[in-house]
């Protein structure tokens, strides 16, 4: 019986760090660390067309991150990187700056202001050599140091505004 | 804070304000837990409190089906900042934003706020609503 009780206390003493461990890790990061974490996914956001966008999203993507414009439509790593290829040549100045990042467990939200002077017609708009600056907000989640998901929300409609004004 | 501390400060700006209910009107809720200072910032202005409160109410007027209905809330490990992720939607009648409407089309659309908290009250607000979908939806 002590035998037993001992490995029982073992088993609970083992769970108990485990859990502790689980409750560290998620806790742990800190604004700075969340700051690196996401540093490749606004590097390829700043200029894109002077960037390896395909590698810097390897190394900050996990293979099956899906990036959610609304509850039920994302895109994949590719699909993205096509995207970002595309606005790349479109805006060749975009500029995507953080301005507040907060954590809870594993999850990064960042606060940006993107920026930029598109060179060819945008959703429609000809084109005019004027500037937008908008509000973004993306909510990542990670999964062993890699992004796995993104919620993101951008001011579309008012840099259409900004770019449409006579 | 603690989620529950969050959620009784932030759940009646979503679920009493931004959406139309009989029980309540925009005024009362937000007179309560917008903080005097209050700020509702987006890309374009900053509004104060009255001016929020004020939009709100003609939103109830113009979208009477108005739902606001959060996903998920996450709080920020300095405890004072509170992020909701919301799908909102509704059939507005009248003109809304340049359009005239007459509440036969919806707008579904996701929408994320960064809501600084302080003394129990929210006293700053970044606000993004996904309404370049919103339009192309009440165009189509």
């Amino acid at each position: 019986m002590p035998q037993f009780n001992r490995r029982i206390t073992f088993t609970a003493a083992l769970a108990v760090a485990a859990l502790c461990a689980t409750s560290a890790s998620a806790q742990s990061m800190t604004v700075e660390q969340a700051r690196k974490q996401v540093a490749p996914f606004y590097e390829m956001l700043n200029q894109p067309a002077s960037k390896d966008v395909k590698a810097l999203s390897e190394q900050a993507l996990s293979p099956d991150w899906k990036s959610y414009s609304s509850e039920t439509e994302f895109k994949g790593r590719d699909g993205f990187v096509a995207q970002v290829g595309g606005f790349g040549k479109l805006i060749p100045d975009l500029k995507w700056e953080i301005k507040d990042v907060l954590v809870d467990g594993n999850r990064i939200i960042v606060r940006s202001e993107a920026s930029g002077t598109p060179v060819a017609p945008f959703f429609g708009v000809p084109t005019s050599g004027k500037s937008f600056k908008i509000m973004t907000i993306d909510i990542h989640t990670i999964k062993d140091g890699k992004a796995i998901t993104a919620h993101h929300v951008e001011d579309w409609a008012s840099a259409l505004r900004q770019l449409s004004v006579k | 804070m603690n989620k529950d501390e969050v959620q009784a400060i932030v759940a009646p700006f979503y679920k009493q304000a931004l959406t139309v209910n009989t029980a309540t009107t925009p005024a009362a809720v937000l007179e309560k837990i917008l903080a005097p200072s209050f700020q509702s910032i987006n890309s374009q202005e900053v509004k104060d409190k009255a001016t929020l409160i004020k939009q709100v109410g003609f939103f109830w007027q113009l979208i009477p089906n108005l739902v606001w209905a959060p996903q998920d809330l996450v709080i920020g490990v300095d405890g004072n900042k509170v992020v909701v992720r919301s799908v909102a939607t509704g059939s507005p009648k009248g003109n809304f934003m340049g359009m005239e409407l007459d509440g036969r089309k919806s707008f579904k659309i996701d929408t994320t706020d960064i809501h600084e908290i302080e003394n129990g009250q929210i006293v700053r607000v970044h606000h993004l609503e996904d309404w370049a979908t919103g339009i192309k939806q009440l165009k189509g």
